[in-house]
């Protein structure tokens, strides 16, 4: 009998641990996945911002030799977008990036994309840019009816854009029919 | 084609003309359908290239933004296109992007020719594909495929070979319109040569003429065979005219001629008495010693020139006489009788002579003739060759007999003194021609011979050497009358 009781403890225990092993097992891979997840929606996000410069009627104005994308608040964005930057061009210029931490930090830049850590408000962020031929690019959902130009969505496991025309038009700049064709538009 | 041979001309040209429209029309129908399938194959090509590239060009951003959706609704677009049974867009990967299908879905058979070149167009059974690489700013970003059916193209082809038909038809209608047409002006006239000449060949009326005035090779050959015939015309009746003339020529002649022997006639029957009384008072003046002695020389002379002028005389005589007897009847006669019968006439010199006479009637027997006039012909040869026998040997006589055609050839060979033809060769047959002058003679025997010989239609030859002998070969006509 003792014998079964150690041996049903020790199962308990084993069970236990086992059970403990597993879970975090599973934790972990799905931590892992979701990073992997992550990295690959940021990949696709940063081509995605890339390729937005290709439907935009860009303001002459604009009279630099670069072309300058902000990153508003920490995000993993950054690293696939240097990683473009490092052989794309938008119009012949240089690609550059800036990062941003508070609203008041924003400087002029071509496009500014908002990250979905920045605790900033996006009332500031837009009073900060508003007029100036800046595309904001946010990924949180209802930002583009709160008047960013472009917000990425997730719909059906796929990653899509929503387009405020108004916003880009207040902006000063023009979306081409190809990309609004594409983008789920907000009025 | 052999049995064209011996077609009519009209027939040969009606072929050939129609031979060639025929071909001419087809390779004509050939080369525009092959042109137009291709210039139609072409179209489509450049059609289904373009429609390739409008679709590749509005697929960029979808490519650009992995959007399958919108991607898959610009092929849905293409429904319109009936031509289209399937379409897709590939990405950089090669991967299916999006794509479209009429029917069943055979994206296996896009997939086999994608990745080969920028432009591709396949046409396999009635199926063009044409797939299309999408660039932007010299980045590969897909591929478009399509793939149509050439539905029309079979239309087109049928409704040619409908229309190609109907073009050989009524080619083949045209050419032998054409060739009846222009069988007036060659064939015809060919014919209407032809049936001339034959009824030239027929009627044997050369004043005929064919009408005809072109002037091509026809003509010319028309002309040519009316010159002939004109010449041949006149030759005609110049020949006739001729002919005429020379009648009447000969009918003087025969008359002349009959003037002649009747003069001779007369002539040598009235010359006969007063020659025979002539030469009987001067054998009465010789009798009655009436001649002085130193004239009796004289005397002589006269009496041997009246007697030879009387030889002449009879021989004459006999001559005509004998000419009278031409042309009598006929009759089978039995040669070797007929020789016996000669010989038997002649024995006293074939006696004194003794000729060896050697007679071969083996090859013919019989002839058909006036039985007097072989045995006249016997009688001459025989008494020639028995007197003009060599000197000292007895004369040898060879006869035979052959047959040439319608002829009896007699050949008489002697071994006798012969004839210097080179010298005499047109004197042989004349009247009074001697060849040896030292022994008795008149010379009327071969020209006797000549004389039947002739007026029944046969020839005599004769071939002699001096001093070796003389051959006669005469040809006695065979025919009963």
């Amino acid at each position: 009998m003792k014998k079964y009781f150690i041996e049903k403890r020790d199962c308990i225990h084993y069970m236990k641990y086992k059970t403990v092993l597993l879970s975090l097992f599973l934790f972990c891979s799905f931590t892992l996945q979701q990073e992997k997840n992550k990295a690959s929606e940021y990949n696709l996000k940063a081509a995605f911002i890339f390729n937005f410069t290709k439907y935009i009627e860009w303001k002459t104005a604009t009279s630099e030799n670069e072309f300058i994308i902000g990153i508003m608040g920490p995000s993993p964005i950054n690293d696939p977008l240097v990683e473009i930057v490092k052989t794309e061009t938008v119009d012949n210029k240089k690609i550059i990036i800036k990062q941003f931490n508070k609203p008041a930090d924003i400087s002029f830049c071509n496009i500014l994309f908002i990250s979905q850590s920045s605790s900033a408000s996006l009332d500031d962020i837009l009073a900060k840019t508003v007029h100036k031929g800046m595309l904001i690019i946010s990924e949180q959902e209802g930002y583009a009816e709160q008047g960013t130009a472009i917000n990425f969505v997730i719909v059906n496991r796929k990653l899509k854009f929503e387009a405020n025309v108004k916003a880009i038009n207040t902006a000063g700049l023009t979306a081409s029919s190809q990309l609004l064709k594409l983008a789920i538009i907000i009025k | 084609m052999i049995g064209l041979k011996n077609a009519s001309i009209k027939q040969k040209l009606i072929v050939i003309q129609t031979i060639t429209a025929f071909i001419v029309v087809l390779v004509c129908c050939v080369f525009f359908v092959v042109n137009d399938i291709k210039t139609f194959k072409d179209a489509a090509v450049r059609k289904m290239y373009s429609l390739a590239r409008i679709v590749g060009e509005s697929a960029v951003s979808t490519l650009l933004f992995i959007d399958q959706d919108a991607a898959s609704q610009i092929l849905m677009k293409l429904n319109k296109e009936p031509d289209i049974l399937e379409a897709a867009i590939l990405d950089n990967n090669g991967k299916l992007f999006a794509k479209y299908a009429r029917t069943k879905p055979d994206i296996d058979a896009i997939k086999d020719i994608t990745n080969e070149k920028e432009i591709a167009a396949d046409f396999s059974g009635n199926k063009l594909t044409v797939s299309y690489k999408i660039y932007q700013e010299n980045e590969f970003l897909g591929t478009v495929v399509l793939r149509a059916a050439l539905n029309d193209l079979h239309k087109i082809i049928s409704g040619y070979i409908k229309v190609a038909g109907m073009i050989l038809f009524a080619a083949l209608i045209a050419s032998l319109i054409i060739g009846a047409f222009l069988q007036r002006s060659i064939p015809h006239r060919l014919l209407s040569l032809v049936s001339k000449t034959k009824e030239v060949a027929e009627t044997g009326n050369y004043s005929l003429r064919v009408a005809d005035n072109g002037n091509d090779e026809i003509g010319i050959l028309s002309q040519g065979f009316n010159n002939m015939l004109d010449r041949i015309e006149k030759m005609d009746t110049y020949l006739k005219e001729t002919n005429i003339a020379l009648k009447d020529y000969s009918r003087n002649l025969e008359q002349s001629n009959r003037e002649l022997e009747e003069f001779a006639y007369i002539s040598s029957h009235d010359m006969k008495s007063p020659i025979t009384s002539l030469n009987g008072m001067l054998t009465l003046m010789e009798q009655k010693n009436v001649v002085r002695e130193e004239h009796r020389n004289l005397f002589l002379m006269a009496k041997n020139s009246a007697r030879q002028m009387q030889k002449t005389i009879n021989a004459l005589n006999e001559i005509i006489a004998f000419r009278k007897t031409l042309k009598i009847e006929k009759e089978n006669i039995d040669l070797h009788e007929a020789l016996e019968d000669v010989k038997l006439r002649i024995y006293d010199s074939i006696l004194s002579s003794g000729a060896i006479i050697n007679a071969d009637f083996s090859a013919c027997t019989h002839v058909n003739y006036p039985v007097a006039h072989l045995k006249s012909i016997f009688q001459n040869l025989l008494t020639n060759a028995i007197k003009y026998k060599q000197e000292g040997k007895p004369p040898v006589i060879d006869i035979r007999t052959s047959i040439d055609k319608n002829f009896v050839v007699l050949e008489v060979k002697d071994q006798g003194m012969g004839i210097d033809m080179k010298m005499y060769k047109d004197k042989l047959f004349g009247l009074f021609q001697r060849f040896h002058t030292h022994i008795e003679g008149v010379g009327i025997g071969l020209h006797m011979i000549h004389s039947i010989i002739e007026s029944y239609g046969g020839k005599i030859y004769i071939d002699s050497e001096v001093n070796k002998g003389t051959t006669f070969k005469i040809y006695l006509s065979n025919v009963p009358f």
